[in-house]
């Protein structure tokens, strides 16, 4: 058994929170990927034939600040994004950018192979590939002709 | 060449500190390569643009938050800054620009005599 957080729309990302309210309004809860934490990073899922690819933005992270869990049919991507030492030592002027942690959760499709996940950190962006099961992929059947 | 719509752009998201010798802007610009950059001073404007790579062509979108949208943003530079001197580096979708402050205007400690 999971407990789920409830995730309050008004202490939420700012990003999204006018629809989550219209979405809580008709009861639409069914939101296709979760969000919990202090941000939450702009997440893409695409499918192609053989795969599932989730990528996500989280600029300026270390590798080892990410965690990418497989877990009950769910893809759960964690860190978090630390204060820069060059931040803490000047005085800040503005600021903009989010620091803290997030978790962005998916739920994977039945047919995928969990066992062959893979991820990869570049520019920024965190990109997962889910590998599809073999029975998942389109298959071309050849019509005879009798 | 005449356009009727303006190309709209992503404004990054910044953080400005000053430090003793300078400013130190960092914008991020995740899904933005050393290649899609370009920093470029005029006059007393600084603009950053990053161009992204896009989405797999041939994948179907499930769930989309990201946009294809490149980043551009421009910040006044004030009289202090030393434009000449001006670096920058790109980390993991993090760009830093440091502007030094004119050399006349770093404090400066005055030693005290007798």
């Amino acid at each position: 058994m999971n407990l789920i957080r409830y995730n309050n729309p008004e202490l939420g990302s700012p990003l999204g929170t006018f629809t989550d309210q219209i979405n809580r309004l008709f009861g639409l809860t069914n939101r296709p990927a979760e969000s919990f934490g202090d941000w939450s990073p702009a997440l893409d899922a695409f499918e192609d034939k053989d795969k599932y690819t989730v990528s996500i933005e989280v600029p300026g992270l270390k590798k080892d600040d990410l965690n990418v869990t497989v877990h009950d049919g769910v893809l759960t991507i964690s860190g978090e994004r630390k204060t820069e030492k060059d931040v803490k030592e000047g005085t800040v002027h503005r600021t903009e950018r989010y620091y803290g942690k997030f978790s962005r959760s998916v739920s994977l499709p039945a047919a995928v192979r969990a066992d062959k996940v893979s991820a990869a950190y570049k520019d920024g962006v965190l990109t997962v590939e889910v590998p599809k099961a073999e029975e998942a992929k389109p298959k071309t059947i050849e019509v005879k002709v009798s | 060449m005449n356009t009727c719509t303006p190309k709209k752009f992503l404004r990054p998201a910044s953080t400005i500190v000053e430090k003793a010798d300078g400013y130190l802007i960092e914008a991020d610009m995740p899904g933005v390569t050393r290649e899609g950059l370009a920093i470029t001073v005029k006059d007393d404007t600084l603009t950053i643009t990053g161009r992204r790579t896009n989405p797999p062509a041939n994948a179907r979108a499930l769930h989309r938050e990201r946009t294809n949208l490149d980043y551009e943003r421009s910040f006044e530079l004030g009289r202090e800054i030393d434009s000449s001197r001006v670096s920058a580096r790109l980390e993991q979708g993090v760009l830093q620009v440091f502007l030094p402050k004119a050399e006349a205007l770093k404090p400066r400690r005055i030693e005290v005599a007798g």
